[in-house]
């Protein structure tokens, strides 16, 4: 009964792995992906011919962009250039793409120099400045590093975002924001304060012992063999659990500057 | 008791451990003075009787054991000698037993205060108190009469005096930075009152041979051996003068916090100790504690045999049991302990500040002075905000507000803490010994009874498992961490998402808030929580549906942010309202003492 049981219940753990597993593992061919916005007529453009992304992430880092088409277009791309030739190459295809009056964002993913590049054109690069884009890439060079080029593209993209929406409403909400959060954080810190003011800790027993009249008395210890049994485990499968994690440790370098060549755009790059 | 001397007022000195006439300063040992103070006594002895019938009646044990009179109090005998000297010296002294028996039936004389207002008693041997009741902290005339109680078997005299005392509580008020200044009104120092609490005192045994289980488990190549071993020590152990509070109105509360009182320093008891303090009546049975002390005993032992067998031999998980734990009755006596004791009423509250007589450590309920609180709050975030400014990255407006939503969520999670500790403190849940006396039908006996139980079956349980397929568990284990896994990353962006677009607090709160309310119905007075939380549950929603708006129109930020705002301001303030309903107690109820007998244990 009991075999039978345990038998059932790996062939059960055997599914689950299977199931959970799965759609880890599932690619999709197709990754360049847009969506225009009806209102302003600007695009938000994914493409990915590095196949960084799954379809999923693809969706979902095209949601992102979206917001952003309110300012103007939004471009993803990844591509496998020789060093140096990302800034060039992005200013390139955002001109070919949507010429050099209109406004918007590139951000460029280079598999070939392990380098993130996110420029501003055209009217958004006086918002998004390059001191901007170069803070918003180092904040996120991580995730690229880990390999989550999904999570990499979508916090730029939000950051971008913050960016344009705060300098909409501007300064004066976040201070009369500020006000409140500052008040309730002082609430708290005093509700802190007030807690270790008035905590009595109860007595140890350390303490309570000492004020016992006590004997701890153990003696004519030993220890008596009764019976010794041994059971079959061969040593390898012993660690099964155990697989050791290597980090790629590529040591990171900041390439801050920018080199501004002609044109009314900003940019901000950083290698992973 | 008068000065054998002039006839003067004696009194307990704790500075010098000696009685201490009022008139003449001559100094008397306590066991020297024959209480003389309670008209029902014995009519009055001449000086020179007084030694001889003073020894007549006084207490067994001072009389059979030791010579008090010559002996320096220093180096008096202690209960501890007493009682494992009645043990070794039973045959031996079968008359003395039979003084024991006649002592036990010897009834200490008192004259009993009540107080018209809550009920609660107080004992004295003089006939002079001072008009206010110590347990609800008002400005009444106490009724009076005599009474009489079984006299405890050991005291400890209090080492701490009034000045001291106060000294000790006046410090601690100063560091207590958010006190009414009523506190620290030296007029309101005097009612410090000294009074001896009566104290159940455990002397527990574990004695004798002790067999364990045990195994040691090594590899060798391909195999695992395990060897089973019996464990065998022989235990001498005591802990002798472990102490629990025996006055159901002493919460445990304090009795946890004050101690712990040095059993070393009890001494045999005297009517004398008495004079200058009060004591309290023992209301509660031994048999309350009786498991918390072969617990703690049991505990104790376990830990040390547990370890340092030899040969790197451990022991079979759950075998406390196997312990040996001898107590009898016998080994239970009362002992009044010194403590000082002084309420604060304030409405219909009132706080109590408790020093131990003994070592002067000190526990109090400390109220909050609301203003200078709300006062410290707003100053303080001054420079939270100046911090703020700095610190608070860009962030989009909706964001902005899905942050204060979540402090809001944090306040009302605050809150429903609160409340639940309040409920718990006034229905004094945790006061084992209050519980032992008031439920009348056992219903909160049997329930932690029935908790015990459930908790022994669950680690049994857990024994077994782990006795079972340790590779099904690990494998378990693995699928499980996997699954988790994958959710969260799965749920990382999601949850991001969700958290940052302010959905989820409104509801979170609501949820904290609900519970608040259903927890404050509990309470003594629930308006506090239902003023400050339906604030906070009828803002948040609104603020989200505002923010949402504010997608097309941008000023709706603003309102969305007050709403929020003010919402969480008005959370916060409520729980400084209840942080005071915390820090306080209800005044004691007349209607509880219904039950009450004055008969002793
Ligand atoms: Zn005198
Ligand atoms: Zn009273």
């Amino acid at each position: 009964m009991r075999r039978f049981d345990i038998k059932r219940a790996f062939g059960l753990l055997i599914a689950v792995f299977l199931i959970v597993l799965l759609p880890v593992q599932v690619f999709a061919g197709d990754n360049v992906k847009s969506y225009t916005n009806s209102d302003t007529g600007y695009e938000a453009y994914v493409d990915d011919p590095e196949f960084l992304l799954t379809a999923s992430e693809v969706d979902r880092v095209l949601s992102s962009m979206k917001d952003l088409t309110d300012e103007g277009n939004v471009v993803f791309v990844t591509v496998n250039l020789k060093a140096g030739a990302a800034e060039r190459y992005a200013e390139n295809y955002y001109q070919d793409r949507y010429g050099t009056e209109a406004p918007g964002l590139i951000f460029l993913i280079d598999m070939g120099d392990r380098l993130l590049l996110l420029q501003a054109h055209n009217g958004l690069d006086s918002k998004i400045t390059g001191s901007k884009a170069n803070s918003i890439v180092d904040n996120v060079y991580t995730y690229a590093g880990d390999g989550d080029y999904a999570k990499c593209a979508i916090s730029v993209y939000e950051q971008c975002d913050d960016v344009l929406a705060g300098l909409r409403i501007a300064e004066p909400f976040k201070y009369i924001s500020n006000i409140f959060i500052a008040i309730i954080v002082a609430f708290l810190l005093g509700f802190m304060i007030l807690g270790i003011m008035t905590s009595t800790p109860a007595a140890s027993n350390k303490e309570i012992i000492k004020g016992l009249f006590s004997q701890l008395g153990i003696s004519n210890r030993n220890a008596n063999l009764i019976n010794v049994s041994k059971r079959y485990s061969p040593q390898s499968s012993g660690s099964s659990g155990g697989g050791s994690s290597h980090s790629s440790g590529g040591s990171y370098h900041s390439s801050g500057g920018h080199h501004s060549s002609g044109g009314h755009h900003s940019s901000g790059s950083h290698h992973f | 008791m008068k000065c054998p001397r002039c006839g003067g007022e004696l009194r307990f000195d704790p500075a010098i451990q000696l009685l201490k006439c009022d008139y003449c300063e001559n100094t008397f040992i306590p066991s020297d003075v024959k209480d003389d103070a309670i008209p029902d006594a014995e009519e009055h002895v001449s000086q020179t009787d007084k030694e001889t019938a003073g020894n007549a009646k006084n207490d067994h044990m001072a009389d059979t054991f030791t010579p008090v009179d010559t002996t320096p109090l220093g180096e008096a005998a202690t209960v501890e000698d007493i009682v494992s000297r009645t043990g070794e010296e039973e045959t031996e002294v079968k008359d003395k037993q039979d003084a024991v028996k006649d002592a036990d039936t010897d009834e200490l004389k008192l004259v009993e205060y009540t107080c018209p207002n809550c009920g609660g008693t107080l004992y004295s041997v003089e006939e002079s108190l001072n008009g206010f009741c110590s347990y609800c902290g008002s400005q009444v005339m106490l009724q009076s009469r005599f009474s009489s109680m079984k006299p405890p078997k050991g005291v400890i005299p209090f080492k701490v005096d009034k000045t001291k005392c106060k000294s000790i509580y006046e410090d601690h008020v100063k560091k207590s930075f958010f006190a009414p200044k009523e506190l620290k009104d030296p007029n309101y120092l005097e009612q410090f009152r000294g009074i001896y609490i009566p104290y159940h005192v455990y002397n527990v045994d574990l004695k004798g041979p002790l067999d364990l289980s045990g195994k040691k488990e090594y590899r060798r190549g391909d195999y695992v051996y395990t060897e089973k071993y019996v464990c065998h020590a022989d235990l001498d152990c005591y802990f002798h003068g472990l102490s629990y509070d025996a006055s159901s109105s002493f919460d445990d509360h304090f009795s946890e916090t004050i101690a712990p009182f040095d059993a070393h320093s009890i001494v045999p008891f005297e009517p004398a100790y008495l004079t200058g303090f009060y004591a309290d009546m023992p209301d509660v049975g031994h048999e309350c504690y009786a498991k918390d002390v072969t617990t703690f005993a049991v505990d104790e032992v376990y830990k040390s045999v547990s370890t340092g067998w030899p040969g790197g031999v451990s022991l079979n998980s759950g075998q406390k049991s196997k312990i040996p734990v001898h107590m009898t009755p016998r080994d239970i006596y009362t002992a009044f302990f010194p403590i000082w004791f002084l309420s604060y009423k304030k409405g219909d509250r009132v706080a109590y500040a408790v020093i131990n007589g003994e070592s002067g450590k000190i526990s109090c309920d400390m109220p909050v002075n609301t203003r200078k609180f709300l006062a410290f709050c707003f100053l303080l975030a001054i420079p939270v905000y100046l911090l703020l400014a700095v610190v608070m990255p860009a962030m989009n407006p909706s964001k902005m507000i899905a942050l204060i939503q979540t402090l809001g969520c944090i306040c009302a999670f605050i809150m429903m803490c609160n409340v639940s500790s309040i409920v718990k403190k006034e229905k004094r849940l945790d006061d084992k010994g209050y519980m032992y006396k008031y439920s009348n039908d056992k219903d909160i006996m049997e329930a932690l009874k029935k908790k015990e139980e459930k908790e022994r079956k669950k680690r049994e349980k857990e024994n077994k498992k782990s006795g079972g397929n340790i590779w099904l568990i690990l494998a378990v284990i693995l699928c499980l961490g996997q699954f988790i896994f994958v959710a969260l990353c799965a749920l990382g962006y999601v949850g991001y998402t969700v958290l940052s677009s302010g959905m989820i607090q409104p509801l979170l709160t609501a949820v904290f808030i609900w519970m608040s309310f259903s927890k404050a119905k509990e309470l003594t007075a629930p308006r506090i929580v239902y003023k400050g939380g339906i604030p906070l549950m009828v803002a948040a929603p609104l603020a989200l549906i505002f923010s949402l708006v504010a997608r097309a129109s941008d000023p709706m930020f603003y309102v969305s942010a007050a709403i929020i705002g003010t919402g969480v301001i008005i959370g916060l303030i409520s729980i400084v309202g209840l942080k005071n309903l915390l820090y306080t107690r209800p005044l004691p109820q007349l209607a509880r003492e219904g039950g009450d007998t004055n008969a002793p244990v």
